[in-house]
């Protein structure tokens, strides 16, 4: 990743692009602040974890008891199940 | 974004809105904004635990979310270096000069020796697990570690 300045940016823009197409990627600094990203058409813009968890996130906030984490739970009754033996 | 091995425990406890870790996880995920270590073994045991909670609504939430972050290329990074016999191999040798000073099982060692492959390669952030027992395995393979505990 390529820290480049948001004067830089406006002044040579197409240098930039055509870095970014042979697959560079770029932040965007504005007063020392990275502002924004500039990445390569071809590559994927994955979603940020807000995204993806939204609801996931809004469904916590239900009522309603937690429940016991099933892989601990499996964990301690192999281990406990070892020590009978 | 940091690389974090979340073991299945904190995995789990991430994308299942009411697990008894839930909030836990979120907070620390909102705060690093992680991306996550995936690999054959992980997808397996997390796939299989979050199939049997897709039982109410919320299973299928959790279900829906572990698939569209499996969709991405990042939020849950594959790493093709995990192969599993390597592994399995890193794992017995782990366990030979240290199964009888934890607790943990054998599958907390297979995240372990998964992890600490990947710290030699490339370093990792963090383990994150809600398991105390597996965490003191994790330490003493020189990871650093968080502890989800309630």
């Amino acid at each position: 990743m390529t820290d480049v300045t948001s004067k830089m940016l406006h002044e040579k823009t197409g240098q930039l692009l055509d870095r970014a197409r042979q697959g560079e990627r770029f932040r965007v600094l504005r007063e020392g602040r990275a502002d924004a990203f500039l990445v390569p058409a071809a590559e994927s813009v994955d979603p940020e974890w807000p995204e993806i968890m939204a609801e996931v996130w809004q469904a916590r906030k239900k009522p309603g008891a937690t429940r016991p984490n099933p892989v601990l739970k499996e964990r301690k009754a192999r281990n406990y199940a070892a020590r009978l033996c | 974004m940091p690389l974090v091995y979340a073991d299945t425990s904190a995995l789990f406890a991430f994308f299942h809105p009411k697990d008894a870790f839930s909030v836990l996880l979120t907070r620390a995920a909102r705060k690093l904004a992680p991306d996550f270590v995936y690999w054959s073994f992980l997808r397996y045991e997390l796939r299989h635990n979050l199939r049997q909670a897709r039982v109410d609504p919320y299973g299928e939430v959790a279900w829906s979310a572990l698939r569209a972050a499996e969709r991405t290329q990042a939020r849950l990074r594959w790493q093709p270096d995990l192969k599993c016999d390597s592994i399995l191999e890193a794992a017995e040798e782990f366990s030979g000069a240290r199964a009888r000073e934890f607790a943990a099982g054998s599958a907390d060692f297979l995240h372990i020796a998964a992890a600490r492959r990947l710290h030699h390669l490339f370093g990792l952030e963090e383990f994150w697990t809600c398991d105390e027992e597996q965490s003191k395995a994790v330490k003493v393979a020189g990871l650093k570690v968080r502890v989800l505990a309630l």
